[in-house]
């Protein structure tokens, strides 16, 4: 099982190999290869699904070559390593991730004509770097994966996207890389903290022993409540500076509008879907089960980010005509629920804010995929432009609705079941926060069906025909009705918004008991802070003055 | 044979009370996932559906049982929060659900006949049969966060159902109004089942755990005040009351038959059903009853004046309908103290005969829209006692039923209602609320001499004076016909209009059409006399049917209801004939005024313009909210949008700027090409680093 999880993850890799290194593929045999590609991977996933025993805490599949295995002589070192696991947080994430790949190939199916073979082997590329990215049992791993899924997109933005392609797709890279080179920081310090101050002085870069590990420090002692630069804190603020960006925080979301316009469909889908979710898995994984006390001190302040993050989205949002755009700030807005439920510290919350993951993948990238197929048959995404598609194509107008009201949590559908224990967990937490937050599931209705309203109902209106594209000229009857592939691509996605909505008890169960671990972390945490008021001349730990092997290890790593 | 009955008699109804919500999801599939094959025949398997889940109904009536809670499934289990499917079949849930699944049975029938030929008939049944099982879910979950899942489903089902006719752009706006308006509701629901979930003990929001004497008196006072006015708040939204009752009007732009059961008989009672199934909770606080009480009678007065000059059938019907779950919502405000259980049952009461009778005024009138081939402007037609004579008479029987004359239903749920108003004023005498009680009595008599008045109005304006049927020249007619898609490339659009087709106009409406309207109007006529839980006709009850206001006793089978005061039955033959008296002379003006040509209405409305056109115009309301909501909300979208361009964004681009800035002034200089240079600065970067290992 161990061996299928590299497989799994290494397997569209090779895909994207074959899609370069092959000769001449023309545009039909390179979808059929990505088309394969996808579909193997999210049938191992499937697999892995089926054995992932529920209740366990540890990472399953544990894929961690010892030295001499395989032959990978340098991946065996013993502080850094090539592993791979799956637990509870990451499961549902990585098969979101082999499933939105699959729409993102129906999407591109007919989109995509120029360079093809290229085009789906970036897309490839991307997904092995977002299945190792949350397979990753590696800090390292982790941060080179964090890195890679930069690259592929970078040039799917750049090279197939719309007018501002290049605008955007810099704006994107720079954007991101800059807060994740602060993320490296944060993850060298918390390696260095933790071989520095351990017991046994241990190096380790594996994230549940580091995990484990910095638990035990006597972090309360070094802490000052109130003060920003104890050291908790800090690393928390340098590790948040990466995966805010990603999620991404207000105020740090402009990117976010601008890549999604320009990108392709299938761009949109997986950075809305999966790479949005990087942040949010950053921080669950790193601020919140590494440095549950920073979480703690400046919950007040996330807290806040993330309801205005709420709010201001879904206003902006709501002033928006281009489909695209709105559904862009409609992330900005959901992805401030996740991180509120983070920040609800509790875990209610917690497991609200993790499943809320996934159902905004679902929704989000459902969405995206809609806007993909009008965008292919109008050529515009303005809402003042399409109008009344139901009669024209019935099939769109039904998914349209369906992932516009999982989107609005409509209770019976997937967001329900994340947003509503994430505001209950957050009303015990501050009542302030959860009534502000609640407001975002009414303003959420409004811009999501207000597009509805726009492009769903009401009589046909579509633009004047283009000579270019349209068979007979001037009359639409050459709108081709929803394809195979728009709708495979779309109709799992449907179905999972339902079944989530009416099952949740399947998707829970297997979160539970990772969740549960950073919850009582939290909890142990937050009950020592209170306590470390009248210890605080107990020196803190000076992190320059760590020894320069632990230093150099990774930094030596980096590409 | 035998063997069947012995387990007909054996079957648990309680046990198995999940068929009914379930009969018609799984009818409601079918329709759906068969449309292809079913076309016109899709309403079969949902009327099947629908009508199996009243028979089960009828038995769970039998078989309740307030203390069980029978768990079905398990649904959401997240930490801390668990919300299993659980129904709970006490008094009131029967109640409502039997009256659920026979008014929808009803309907759905006669939607038959009034939806033949749309294109969209397989979907208006698959959403039909989909809201029959939100609505019987949402009074049978023993849970508030499963009702309120239920709560939103029927939400859901109504958008969807009021934008039926979805290239009808009158239609779609409306169906957003109704979500959206719904929503806010549903805000203060999430916010009151927010709150309970901090306060209960384990984090339980099943009714058992938190309608019971100890968890109630155990409530933070903060709790005690501010759960209730939330959970208020819910039902202004989802029962139409001010201030956010105006998406129902509007509503009526969706099918006639949704019209009669969504948007009067079932949903918009969902709200009553929440204050009186958390009646032990609500009575914690009596300010909070209070403001429920002046609520109601604020919002029957408003919209029944609205409803006195409206033109349009159906928005009467729909002010009408607001204006009576104002009734039912005094009367659950009266309920304090001693008198409580008394007024809840009272309210209840009038919810359950409301049912019938609205639900029969909004399919007659469907059946009148039918026959004058969609037409609903009252000013187009009349007289059509002779052409219509089934819908003629069975209108009457409902608007009799409505302006509360006896022994139509409406009298005796009404009066009920009243009578808890004035044992309210002398209950809460002591609190000082006494007068507030006695002036929403008095306002509650004057609202029901308006009720008889435009029912009545409709009434003589659609079926006497002169007969005249539609015709495109009238002048109030619109331009263009809603929705007849002019322009649009519809296949269907244009032919919308026509799918009641013309042909026949101004003919009665086809047997399954009438057989409902007759059931319903059997229903309207007796309801009151049969189940009435007024003791005054109690002999004539006794002697006729053998019962004695049996509502009542079932209705005192619902969990929680035993911790609320009992009360006295009062009689007061003052009430009775004080109201019967205003309906007789309501129904006497209308009858001046519009039975036959009269010149007195137009003349009223000269005389006093202002408050005529206020009226007409729904003392512009709708206005002011646009304005008020709407316009403001759009005008901080439209700020926000301005901020995140010209100031997040440039401050972002103006700091990715600064690095390029600084390297330009500051550090371009040491790039200067020279090895020397080069070799100056690398040596002396070697020192300092030499310098800084050896400090440390």
């Amino acid at each position: 099982m161990a061996t299928l999880l590299a497989i799994t993850v290494l397997l569209p890799l090779l895909g994207s190999l074959v899609l370069i290194l092959a000769p001449r593929l023309d545009r039909s045999a390179a979808r059929n290869i990505a088309l394969g590609c996808t579909l193997a991977t999210m049938a191992f996933s499937l697999i892995l699904l089926a054995s992932f025993r529920t209740g366990v805490l540890t990472p399953q599949f544990a894929f961690e070559p010892q030295a001499g295995t395989y032959g990978l002589r340098w991946l065996a070192r013993p502080d850094i390593r090539f592993a791979f696991g799956l637990d509870g947080l990451s499961l549902w994430l990585f098969l979101l991730t082999a499933l939105l790949m699959i729409t993102a190939v129906m999407s591109s199916w007919e989109a995509i004509s120029e360079r093809a073979p290229l085009y789906y082997a970036f897309l490839l590329a991307l997904e092995t770097g977002l299945l190792g990215l949350f397979a990753s049992l590696d800090v390292v791993l982790f941060y080179i994966f964090f890195e890679f899924t930069l690259i592929p997109l970078f040039f799917l933005i750049g090279l197939w996207g719309g007018p501002e392609r290049q605008r955007a797709s810099i704006m994107f890279f720079l954007y991101t890389l800059a807060g994740s080179l602060l993320t490296l920081l944060g993850v060298i310090a918390l390696v260095v903290v933790h071989y520095r101050y351990s017991p046994a002085n241990v190096l380790t870069f594996s994230i549940p022993e580091l995990t484990r590990g910095l638990a035990t420090l006597p972090w309360p002692r070094w802490h000052e409540v109130g003060s920003w630069s104890s050291p908790q804190v800090l690393i928390f603020l340098l590790l948040l500076a990466g995966f805010a960006i990603k999620v991404p925080m207000f105020p740090f979301h402009t990117w976010l509008p601008l890549a999604h316009v320009e990108a392709p469909t299938a761009g949109s889908i997986i950075l809305a879907g999966v790479l949005l979710k990087v942040g949010s898995y950053g921080l669950l994984r790193f601020n919140m089960g590494m440095t549950p006390l920073g979480a703690v001190s400046l919950f007040p302040l996330l807290a806040t980010l993330a309801v205005i993050g709420i709010i201001y989205g879904a206003l902006v949002a709501l002033a928006q005509t281009d489909m695209k755009r709105l559904v862009a700030y409609s992330s900005v807005s959901h992805m401030g629920f996740v991180v509120l439920g983070m920040f609800a510290l509790n875990s209610t919350g917690l497991d609200g804010s993790v499943i809320q993951m996934v159902n905004h993948g679902l929704t989000t990238g459902a969405l995206f995929a809609c806007v993909g197929v009008l965008y292919e048959r109008y050529h515009t995404r303005e809402m003042s432009e399409v109008g009344g598609i139901w009669n024209r194509l019935p099939i769109l107008a039904f998914f349209f609705i369906l992932s516009a009201l999982g989107s609005a949590a409509l209770p019976g559908l997937n967001g329900f079941v994340g947003e509503f224990p994430i505001l209950v967990g957050m009303f015990s937490e501050s009542r302030r926060a959860a009534v502000l937050g609640g407001t975002g599931m009414i303003l959420g209705a409004c811009y999501l069906l207000w597009m509805i309203l726009k492009v769903v109902f009401g009589p046909l209106r579509e633009p004047a025909a283009d000579h270019e594209h349209a068979g007979d000229g001037n009359d639409h009857a050459a709108v081709r009705p929803v394809g195979w592939h728009e709708i495979a691509g779309l109709a799992p996605l449907m179905a999972l918004i339902v079944l989530i909505g009416v099952v949740p008890g399947p998707f829970l169960d297997r979160i539970r008991p990772s969740s549960g671990e950073i919850d009582k972390n939290l909890q142990s945490q937050r009950g020592s802070s209170t306590v470390a008021v009248a210890t605080t001349t107990i020196p803190l730990p000076n992190i320059t003055a760590a020894p320069r092997n632990a230093l150099k290890a990774p930094q030596g790593k980096r590409r | 044979m035998s063997d069947f009955f012995v387990r007909v008699s054996h079957f648990s109804f309680v046990q198995n009370v999940w068929m009914i919500p379930c009969l018609p999801l799984l009818g409601a599939l079918i329709a759906a996932l068969g449309a292809r094959r079913l076309r016109s025949s899709s309403h079969v398997p949902v009327v099947a559906g629908i009508v199996l889940a009243f028979l089960v109904s009828c038995g769970a009536l039998f078989s309740t049982n307030p203390t069980e809670a029978p768990r079905v499934a398990g649904w959401l289990s997240i930490s801390n929060l668990e919300v299993p499917i659980e129904f709970r079949v006490d008094g009131l849930t029967t109640m409502m659900l039997s009256m659920v699944t026979f008014v929808s049975s009803l309907v759905a029938i006669f939607a038959v006949g009034y939806m033949a030929g749309d294109p969209g008939y397989p979907r208006f049944f698959a959403l039909i049969g989909l809201f029959v099982f939100s609505m019987t879910g949402l009074v049978l979950s023993n849970n508030y966060l499963l009702t309120y899942v239920f709560w939103e489903g029927v939400g859901v089902c109504s958008y969807l159902l009021i934008g039926y006719w979805h290239t009808r752009p009158a239609a779609a706006t409306a169906a957003l109004k109704a979500f959206l308006v719904n929503r806010i509701g549903d805000f203060g629901f999430a916010l009151a089942i927010f709150w309970l979930w901090a306060v209960v003990p384990g984090h339980d929001l099943s009714y058992g755990n938190i309608l019971n004497g100890s968890t109630l008196a155990a409530l933070p006072e903060a709790a005690k005040l501010g759960i209730p006015l939330l959970l208020f708040w819910a039902a202004t939204a989802k029962s139409a009351q001010i201030p956010l009752y105006v998406w129902l009007p509007d509503a009526m732009e969706g099918p006639t038959p949704v019209s009669a059961l969504i948007h009067a008989a079932t949903m918009v009672t969902a709200g009553v059903y929440l204050i009186a199934r958390s009646m032990p909770l609500i009575a914690l606080a009596p300010g909070v009853q209070v403001l429920i009480a002046v609520t109601g009678c604020a919002t029957a007065l408003l919209s029944a004046s609205i409803a006195l000059t409206q033109n349009d059938l159906k928005r009467v019907m729909a002010y009408s309908t607001v204006s009576q779950l104002g009734y039912m919502f005094m009367g659950l405000g009266a309920g304090v103290s001693d008198v409580a259980q008394l007024a809840v049952v009272a309210a209840m009461f009038h919810l359950f005969t409301h049912a019938f009778f609205k639900a029969l005024l909004f399919l007659a009138s469907g059946s009148v829209m039918h026959a004058m081939g969609d037409v609903i402007d009252m000013r187009r037609f009349g007289g059509l006692r002779r052409r219509l004579p089934i819908t003629h008479l069975t209108f009457a029987v409902g608007g009799l039923a409505l302006a509360g004359i006896f022994p139509f239903a409406g009298f005796f749920s009404k009066d009920e209602i009243l009578l808890a108003l004035k044992s309210a004023s002398h209950s809460a005498a002591g609190q000082g609320w006494g007068w507030v009680y006695l002036l929403i009595y008095w306002v509650a008599l004057v609202t029901v001499l308006m009720t008889a008045f435009y029912t009545a109005r409709a009434y003589f304006m659609t079926f006497w004076g002169p007969e005249k049927l539609p015709s495109p020249d009238d002048p109030e007619a619109p331009r263009t016909e809603p929705g007849s898609g002019h322009g649009d490339h519809e296949p269907h659009g244009a032919s919308q209009d026509e799918t009641h087709g013309h042909d026949h106009v101004g003919e009665e409406s086809p047997l399954v059409m009438t057989l409902p309207l007759v059931i319903l109007a059997v229903c309207a006529l007796l309801a009151g006399i049969v189940f009435g839980p007024t003791p005054r006709f109690e002999v004539l009850a006794r002697s006729i049917f053998g019962l004695t206001h049996p509502f009542e006793h079932h209705l005192q089978k619902t969990f929680g209801w035993e911790l609320l005061g009992h009360g006295e039955h009062g009689f007061d033959l003052a009430t009775a004939g004080i109201s019967t008296v205003g309906g007789l002379l309501g129904i006497g003006l209308a009858c001046w005024f519009y039975a036959t040509e009269s010149s007195i209405p137009g003349w009223l409305a000269t005389r006093f313009r202002s408050l005529y056109e206020a009226s007409f115009n729904k003392f512009y309301v709708d206005e002011v909210y646009d304005w008020v909501v709407v316009k403001a909300t759009w005008a901080l979208a439209r700020i926000c949008e301005f901020l995140d361009i010209y100031l997040v964004d440039q401050l972002v681009i103006g700091i990715a700027k600064l690095p390029r800035k600084l390297a330009k002034d500051l550090l371009a200089g040491y790039q200067n090409g020279l090895i020397q240079f080069y070799a100056a600065v690398s040596a002396l970067g070697v020192a300092v680093l030499l310098f800084i290992l050896l400090l440390f």
